[in-house]
């Protein structure tokens, strides 16, 4: 299993410290987050990330195809991985809440696809059509793999046919995964690959404490905005019992993205114990409880064919959960 | 006089040699250009500046308002502003080679207007309104001053009016850094202020060797970017010698955008001297010859106002040309 960790840009000397000490604990991964409004900016803290570190590979997760032009992401990417000595990967989705504090809608799926051509484009060839405009990238040619964040079909699919990887925010329930792994093969066939071709990541939601009840209570804040990111859509396909369909539809209806993984706000984790769901999104999305029933889970996600995490929590000190996951889950040091 | 200067992103290991050097030579501001297709990109190069650097201010010389969302570049200048202990500067136009070779059009001078006004909101009041829509940032709330690149009256009056700062391309001969001091104080009015409320910055291609007809020869291309930003939208009230004018209208069409500013290309170098401007364009947007030729033209210019001068070299041997400005100019003028 590949444990890769997720931050949210903190004030930059936190950050650049958060970084050293994922590099330190042999995490595999670093993903940073692109929401601007409500943290450091992306590529500036991708700057500071390639600079404190020496081995671990990062990039973002996920920027959007709205906020920058694609040849500006392009020219960042293709600086920070030139400044990391070839350690970058670069991760989109459509928009969530980067676009939805500017009052922007996340784009469409053909939008963002054509946005990866062209940063790709401008990467590997030097230029690129978008928007029916020609763009040039001219300094830069080098391959970045490109991951795309995905929580529906269309969008697996999409991840099979032109990404390097895909970042999966469907959740751990066994059909449900048996469900995505065959979507992205869906996609990875029409460009005549498998899905064992791509590298996949799976978004998951992890705390762990010596009391496991304080872990759960902890998480639901993730739990409300992984519920959140993988149904804003739809819940056709997406295998929730239904009886638990119109507590998920209310859930939806009360985020508040102002709040986004924002710990110390307490709407949205309040939403997931008012509609009952704190268990079936523990289950579904996270990793969660003591030591022992973090090892547990890990090896229940192994069996059932996960081979990369992307862990993702709200607390504010992440060092504290670092060094709690490396040691006293994963045993290490 | 206080020195800035403007480099083009190189790979990022020389570019951290190039800003610890100006560091070291003397310069007060380093300005980082925003060009995405010819060079490494803005924000990235601002985080490699500020590590390699403790003293220096820096920031974006310029960006443009149509490349990213004003909420991204807002976020961007103040996570710089945050990692480089509060040196952050930022600096807007309405777009040239950025914009250019992604083929699209400068925005006009509202469009700046609009979106300084939004970034402004954002930094320091944590939301703002930018087309229609309200826009956040709620992790931060500090002043980072915001400068205007201006080449002409109406974008010198807007500087005036809403910028902390302005860098001005007109030129530097002396009845038009009159004519840019009159237009920047018209529009400094009708905020209340006076143009000394103002960081004025001012251009200037520079080169400094012993031979200082080498030092000229090695600038032109830099020469024919200058006359093509400065003079690209209209040449009325520039005053451009009448018998010039369409020497530099065939220099504004025949300006290769995609060898922009660039060292080893030389169309736009010889574009200089085929329509005989290199040495009225020398004299109006350079400093260039031997240590004492620069001297003496600066010394001439603090007599017109000139107090901040922004200057770009575009030569082959960086260092080399840092190390002697250092020495031979912030060192010996005052």
């Amino acid at each position: 299993m590949r444990h890769g960790i997720s931050f949210r840009p903190p004030e930059t000397d936190s950050f650049a410290r958060w970084c050293r000490h994922a590099e330190e604990l042999d995490f595999d991964a670093v993903f940073i987050a692109d929401s601007q409004s409500l943290y450091r900016e992306l590529y500036v803290s991708s700057a500071i990330c390639a600079m404190e570190t020496s081995e671990i590979v990062f990039g973002p997760c996920v920027t959007n195809p709205v906020t920058r032009h694609p040849a500006v992401a392009a020219s960042a990417i293709g600086t920070i991985n030139e400044l990391s000595g070839g350690r970058a990967f670069w991760g989109i989705a459509t928009g969530d809440s980067a676009v939805l504090n500017l009052g922007l809608k996340p784009a469409k799926l053909a939008e963002m696809c054509e946005y990866i051509l062209a940063v790709r484009g401008m990467l590997e060839e030097g230029s690129a059509e978008y928007n029916g405009k020609n763009n040039r990238l001219s300094w830069h040619k080098s391959r970045v793999p490109i991951h795309i964040a995905a929580e529906g079909p269309r969008t697996l699919r999409l991840a099979g046919e032109v990404a390097d990887g895909v970042i999966i925010g469907t959740g751990f329930i066994p059909e449900v995964i048996a469900d995505t792994l065959s979507f992205i093969d869906e996609g990875a066939r029409k460009s005549g690959r498998r899905v064992e071709d791509l590298d996949l990541w799976w978004l998951v939601d992890a705390h762990v404490d010596g009391d496991g009840e304080r872990a759960r209570e902890d998480i639901r804040t993730s739990l409300a905005a992984s519920a959140h990111h993988s149904f804003a859509f739809t819940l056709e396909g997406k295998r929730i019992p239904t009886e638990l369909e119109s507590g998920i539809r209310a859930l939806r209806d009360g985020y508040k993205t102002s709040e986004h993984n924002v710990i110390e706000k307490g709407n949205n984790a309040a939403l997931v114990d008012e509609y009952g769901l704190r268990d079936y999104l523990a289950d579904r999305f996270a990793i969660v409880g003591t030591p022992e029933e973090c090892r547990k889970r890990l090896e229940d996600l192994g069996n059932m064919g996960v081979t990369g995490l992307r862990i993702n929590n709200a607390l504010p000190d992440r060092k504290v959960f670092m060094n709690a996951w490396a040691k006293e889950v994963r045993g290490m040091g | 006089m206080k020195h800035g200067i403007a480099m083009l992103p190189p790979a990022p290991e020389t570019y951290a040699h190039w800003c610890k050097l100006s560091e070291e030579a003397g310069f007060d501001v380093i300005w980082v250009p925003d060009s995405q297709s010819l060079y490494r990109e803005l924000y990235v190069s601002c985080a490699i500046c500020a590590a390699n650097t403790t003293r220096v201010l820096l920031g974006p010389n310029v960006t443009n308002p149509l490349t990213r969302h004003p909420a991204t570049a807002a976020s961007a200048i103040a996570t710089v502003d945050e990692f480089s202990g509060g040196r952050a500067l930022f600096g807007i136009a309405t777009g040239d080679s950025a914009v250019l070779n992604l083929g699209l059009r400068p925005s006009r001078v509202d469009e700046v207007r609009d979106y300084v006004l939004a970034m402004r909101g954002m930094l320091e009041e944590g939301a703002a309104h930018y087309r229609g829509n309200s826009c956040t940032l709620s992790w931060h709330k500090k002043r980072v001053p915001l400068y205007i690149a201006a080449e002409g009256p109406r974008t010198i009056r807007l500087a005036g009016e809403i910028a902390d700062g302005v860098t001005i391309g007109t030129g530097l001969s002396p009845e038009v850094v009159a004519d840019s001091l009159t237009w920047l104080e018209e529009g400094a009015r009708k905020s209340g202020r006076k143009v000394d409320d103002l960081d004025v910055w001012w251009l200037a291609k520079v080169n400094v060797r012993e031979d200082g007809e080498q030092a000229r020869e090695e600038i032109r291309m830099a020469l024919a970017a200058s006359a093509h930003h400065a003079f690209r939208f209209t040449t009325e009230g520039k005053r451009v010698p009448k018998e010039l004018l369409s020497a530099v209208e065939t220099l504004k069409k025949e300006y290769a955008f995609h060898e922009h500013e660039m060292v080893d290309k030389q169309t736009n170098a010889e574009l200089v001297d085929r329509l005989g401007l290199r040495e009225y364009l020398l004299d109006r947007f350079a400093i260039a010859g031997n240590p004492a030729e620069c001297r003496k033209q600066i010394e001439a210019m603090k007599a017109t106002g000139v107090e901040a001068l922004r200057i770009a070299a575009h030569v082959h041997d960086k260092p080399a040309f840092i190390r002697a400005w250092g020495r031979e100019i912030i060192g010996k003028i005052k």
